[in-house]
């Protein structure tokens, strides 16, 4: 009891010291806690959102669900009429709908989209009758009928200032049409959205659904049941075709968001551990070191009878203290981020949301936040247990464990840690918990070994780059190095960052130079302006040879968030390199066309080969087979152009049998099945039968393809219907390929304008994709590095409150301010370059793993981004100097006599 | 005369011509305000000639620290003016204050002198590096021979005793031969043998090498080194004495006791 109120005081005491701490708690408790918010609330959204709608239908009928892969079935609209006449059947309303928003736009004489204001999507529709459908009610002129005719909402046309009678130009999925607006409507909860509405047929024919429906809406009789109803209608529906009850389809819809909700909650939560983890290693300095200021008090509660025992639990009760607080601040801090998020979305959806605190998310929050505490103080506690009776006397820190010790500890921590992650990476067949367990356990023991390991050669490390002369120089060349990369191995874009990467290059050269040049003088300024005889360099190598644990701690914080970024980089990179490289040999093609989220209409394969110049088009079309109990790729080429236009890279056999029931498989896959030309393979389809086809070839790494080719006759036998995925294009020699690009993205425009790439735009778009991920786990990491950022202020700040004396002392004998600040800069630079190379050392080789656990076909080898990671080099070098601002500070107005008289 | 002293409450009469490496003329620092008031200073003027080794003495609270912090710009007054040399030390901001104490003065303070990460090379020339200025090889060698020091120069001070640790610390004041050399209670931590050491050493520095030292002490023993002893109670410069020997100080000590 004694020693809570001991703790107690002893927080109150150190409340300024615990400042950046609890920082450090809140903001991974917050991660925490707003992804539960976030996810939870987002499901209550869309659950209120499913449910409010009132006027639901009983049942509904949809294309079944097919057990792997796509087919071009449609549900034909003489369905509807057949199931109204069932005697179990009250009503049946047929829907179609349009999910390609951007298809559809409204457009000026030039084919610019008039966008009024700020803007959002344009949703096309059908007009059901205002009687029928809530919200929607007519403003000015009659119903649209007819396919010229169109319904507009409100919102836009006052913005765009249309009136009913306007002819209008519009995009639409099967080309640019003329209309008459005939309609404006006001329409409830669209948010910036705007909304168009045509008649029925109107729609299926713009919407390039000619006599099909999406879905048919089924009110049953007076008198049956739902059941009934739909046993009666499953009677009557063409294969492809399933009636499901309401009720069934709203349960299975809330799951899918649900499970996907579930799945970014924990992509979320796992970027909320590593800042957490971090944070383990800031409570962990910072109570090491209350520890080490408090040996006085310590050793005197020991010498007038106070247990280890007590002792250790005091230091524990002060850190579950400042844990609860911490994360009950942070649950607050994360129910901020959720709604802040939630605003964003409500803006951006028109959707009302609302923000939901689960008693769970609570509860997850205060174990997280107390757990993290209460662990990272474990050793700290320890320390304090070792102290002795006569440190009431003495300022003798406790002995710690050996530097042998710590070398056999941290190698051992290490190597498990390895040999989890070896397993995680190169073993296969394991469950995805289990890998996700072996990944995450893996790298935190490595994390904790290389701290403990760190610890080592910190000092050394600052001792030899804390010199005037190395880091001066070396920050020049590191400068210097910046222009160098980007303009000869990069761009000169700089990735989109070339004015972050020219800022910081500027200041690394600036202040790299005036260091080296004040050496050189043998100035007398200090600091990262120029070393007086090396003292700065001396006294920060020393200063973290004092305290190598805490030096390694804080630069570990750093170390994770760098080693994560570095190697999310690498892989990036390694995979553009791999993908450029392919791409530059194998591609024959002179043009792809296609669209990530649409099919295109046969018909435009057959207009562009017959164009004026092009001398090949193969179409390409991709699906999913079965292959004994694996649903696999597959690709359809026509067996005659294909590898002309794509060099399979075929290792043995050739495409020749490809048209006679062959099949071409990729090396890896068949190294796996153990299959050589001339094998059968039995092959089921989307249509469930299947097939025996021959091996005729077996391939390499190509651009296009890694699993299974087969031609496109063999592939019309099972799958229905006439759209292409890609379409290769090549032309003849001597033909203006400027205007026959044009001309193909003329015949695009008709079919939902599908992307018309060149082999070089096509890896560029991978490099795109690549760029993107590492943009978002950038920005989601960039709360750990806030987080090892607060860490570095943290233990400078305490670490300058720890030396008060000595400040004192050197101030007193003719330490300038200037020079004072300049040696805290120093030291904390030094921190952040330990733990921006250990970061980069660490991710580079996390990368290597992962690249090599990667089959060749997608990254075969690592490629290192250099200019990014230069920029975190000198990034980290400026956010040393940016976390000594507060510490220098406060260090440099320290009164000379007060800080001399400052006991212990 | 090597110290001329003023108790008058007159206005002092200017000096005709400034001698001496410090002097203060109407000296007065006071604490805090309204209840807790504390005169530590009233209106002291003294002056320390070079090359002389003097003693302040007193009862504790007298106000010792306080005139030695303030002639040595640690500390400023509430009124008058300190002076090394002839730089008036109120006149400086903190960057000058801070360059003169390094350049011109050294210190020994009681306790807690050395940098805990530095040897002890590196701790005696630390105003040097400071500096940016190169050490005088020769004077180096000359004090630490005196300081007796040699075999301990890559020591960390929680290497040393007690007793090396203040001689490092001399070592340290006198390494950038500065104007005056300031110490208060440089031996009140240590046993009576090492102190005569460091005594020794001190006294030594001013014969050989003229150097100006001044030193707060309460033992008469320690007084005894100096060619001159100042004593001060409740703030003000209330005797003096010039070749004292331990003896005449304890009596002086003890008279002085009486006259209150
Ligand atoms: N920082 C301070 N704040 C308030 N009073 C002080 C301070 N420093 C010294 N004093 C007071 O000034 C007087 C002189 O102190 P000091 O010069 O330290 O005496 P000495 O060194 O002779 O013991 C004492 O009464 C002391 O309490
Ligand atoms: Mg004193």
């Amino acid at each position: 009891m004694k020693m809570i109120q001991l703790a107690a005081r002893g927080v109150r005491a150190s409340l300024g010291r615990l400042v950046l701490t609890t920082i450090a708690i809140v903001t991974g408790v917050g991660f925490v806690s707003g992804s539960f918010i976030l996810a939870d609330s987002l499901s209550n959204t869309l659950d209120a959102l499913i449910a409010s709608d009132t006027d639901t239908p009983d049942a509904q009928i949809s294309l079944a669900k097919l057990e792997f892969g796509h087919d071009d079935r449609s549900i034909p609209d003489t369905l509807t009429a057949e199931v109204e006449a069932l005697p179990e059947v009250g009503e049946a309303e047929a829907v179609v709908t349009y999910e390609r928003l951007e298809d559809f736009a409204i457009v000026d004489d030039d084919g610019r989209e008039i966008k009024p204001g700020f803007a959002g999507f344009v949703v096309p529709g059908v007009w059901n009758g205002e009687e029928q459908e809530e919200g929607v009610s007519i403003v000015d002129g009659a119903p649209p009928a007819g396919i010229d005719q169109v319904a507009v909402s409100s919102n836009y046309a006052e913005k765009a200032g249309l009136a009913v009678g306007d002819q209008l130009t519009m995009n639409t999925a099967v080309g640019q049409r003329r209309f008459e607006l005939a309609t404006i409507i006001e329409v409830a909860d669209l948010g910036r959205n705007f909304y168009l509405a045509f008649d029925f047929p109107a729609a299926q024919t713009l919407f390039d659904k000619e006599g099909q429906v999406d879905v048919i809406q089924l009110t049953r009789a007076s008198g049956v049941s739902t059941e009934r109803m739909v046993a009666a209608v499953e009677q009557i529906l063409p294969e492809q075709a399933a009636v499901q009850s309401f009720d069934d389809l709203i349960a299975e819809l809330s799951a899918g968001i649900d499970g996907q909700l579930t799945i970014v909650r924990n992509v979320l939560l796992g970027f909320a551990g590593i800042a957490l983890f971090v944070s383990l290693f800031i409570i962990y300095n910072t109570f090491a070191i209350l520890v080490t200021q408090r040996l006085h008090q310590i050793g005197m509660l020991r010498a007038i009878g106070a247990t280890k025992g007590q002792v250790r639990v005091g230091v524990i009760f002060e850190a579950m203290l400042v844990g609860i607080f911490g994360s009950l601040v942070g649950v607050v801090f994360g129910y901020g981020i959720a709604y802040g998020l939630q605003f964003i979305i409500e803006r951006a959806s028109g959707f009302d949301t609302s923000t939901v605190i689960q008693p769970r998310t609570v509860v997850v929050a205060l174990i997280v936040g107390l757990g993290a505490t209460t662990v990272s103080a474990l050793l700290p506690s320890l320390l304090a247990g070792r102290v002795s009776p006569v440190a009431a006397m003495r300022s003798e820190a406790p002995s710690r464990s050996s530097a042998r010790r710590r070398v056999a500890t941290g190698s051992a921590v290490t190597a498990v840690g390895v040999v989890l992650l070896t397993i995680g990476l190169f073993v296969g067949g394991q469950g995805t918990s289990a890998l996700v367990a072996e990944l995450a356990i893996g790298s935190v023991l490595t994390f904790v070994g290389v701290a403990l390991l760190s610890a080592l050669f910190a000092g050394p490390f600052v001792g030899f780059v804390g010199q005037a002369p190395v880091l001066g120089a070396g920050l020049f060349g590191l400068g210097l190095a910046m222009p160098v990369l980007m303009f000869t191995i990069g761009d000169g874009t700089g990735g989109l960052m070339f004015g972050p990467k020219m800022v910081v290059s500027i200041v690394a050269m600036v202040t790299g130079a005036s260091t080296f040049i004040t050496w050189l003088r043998g100035g007398r300024r200090f600091g990262l302006g120029g070393s007086a005889g090396g003292l700065a360099g001396r006294l920060a190598r020393q200063n973290a040879a004092r305290s190598p644990r805490r030096t390694a701690a804080t630069a570990t914080a750093l170390t994770i968030g760098i080693a994560v970024v570095s190697a999310f980089g690498v892989v990036g990179e390694s995979l553009k390199a791999t993908q450029g490289d392919v791409a530059a040999r194998a591609i024959r093609a002179d043009l792809f066309v296609g669209s990530d989220d649409t099919t295109i209409d046969g018909e435009l394969a057959d207009r562009v080969a017959a164009l004026d110049g092009v001398a090949e088009v193969s179409r390409i079309r991709y699906n999913e087979i079965r292959v004994g109990d694996d649903v696999e790729e597959v690709a359809a080429y026509e067996a005659d152009t294909g590898d002309r236009l794509i060099d399979f890279a075929i290792s043995v056999g050739s495409v020749d049998g490809l048209a006679d029931n062959g099949v071409l498989v990729y090396s890896d896959v068949a190294d796996d099945r153990s299959l050589d030309v001339g094998d059968t393979v039995a092959v089921e389809f989307v249509d469930q039968r299947t097939e025996q086809l021959v091996v005729a070839g077996i391939f390499d790494d190509n651009p296009l393809e890694k699993g299974w080719v087969i031609d496109l006759s063999v592939y019309e036998r099972h799958v229905s219907g006439t759209d292409d995925d890609v379409v290769a294009v090549s032309f003849a020699e001597g033909t203006d390929s400027e205007a026959l690009v044009a001309s193909v993205e003329a015949i695009g425009e008709q079919f939902a304008s599908p992307d018309v790439l060149n082999a070089a735009e096509m890896t560029e778009d991978v490099e795109n994709e690549a760029n993107l991920l590492i943009w978002i786990v950038n920005s989601l990491l960039g709360l750990t590095l806030f987080v090892a950022f607060i860490g570095v202020v943290n233990t400078i700040v305490l670490s300058v409150i720890e030396r008060t004396r000595e400040v004192g002392l050197l101030r007193a004998v003719g330490m300038t301010q200037r020079q004072v600040k300049g040696a805290i800069r120093w030291e904390s630079v030094m921190v952040c370059l330990f733990g921006a190379t250990l970061g980069i050392g660490l991710g580079v080789v996390f990368a290597w793993a992962a690249v090599s656990a990667i089959p060749d076909g997608d990254i075969a080898n690592v490629a290192i981004p250099y200019e990014s990671v230069l920029f975190t080099v000198l990034v980290a070098v400026l956010a040393g100097v940016v976390a000594a601002v507060i510490p220098a500070r406060r260090a440099a107005k320290l009164d000379v006599l007060d800080a001399i008289a400052t006991t212990g | 005369m090597t110290t001329t002293l003023q108790t008058t409450t007159d206005a002092p009469p200017p000096p005709a011509r400034v001698e001496g490496a410090a002097h203060s003329i109407g000296a007065s620092k006071v604490y805090g305000s309204g209840d807790t008031e504390v005169h530590a200073l009233r209106d002291v003027s003294v002056q320390f000639d070079e090359g002389r080794f003097t003693a302040i003495m007193g009862p504790s609270g007298s106000g010792k620290s306080t005139l030695m912090q303030c002639m040595a710009g640690l500390d400023r007054l509430s009124a008058g003016e300190t002076f090394v040399g002839d730089v008036a030390l109120s006149t400086l901001g903190d960057k000058a204050l801070t360059e003169l104490r390094r350049d011109r003065i050294g210190f020994v303070f009681q306790a807690f002198n050395l940098i805990p990460t530095l040897n002890a090379a590196e701790n005696i020339t630390l105003p040097l590096d400071l500096a940016g200025r190169k050490p005088d090889r020769d004077w180096l060698e000359q004090v630490v021979t005196a300081t007796d020091l040699g075999d301990r120069l890559d020591h960390r001070p929680n290497e040393l005793s007690g007793g090396q640790q203040q001689r490092v610390a001399v070592a340290r004041a006198m390494a950038s031969r500065p104007d005056i050399v300031f110490g208060d209670e440089p031996t009140g931590n240590l046993d009576s043998r090492t102190s005569a050491e460091i005594l020794a050493f001190m006294r030594a520095a001013v014969d050989e090498f003229g150097q100006t030292i001044v030193m707060v002490t309460h033992d008469p023993v320690s007084a005894s080194y100096s060619d001159h002893v100042l004593f001060l109670n409740d703030g003000r410069i209330v005797d003096e004495m010039t070749n004292p020997t331990a003896d005449a100080v304890l009596d002086k000590i003890k008279s002085l006791g009486a006259d209150r």
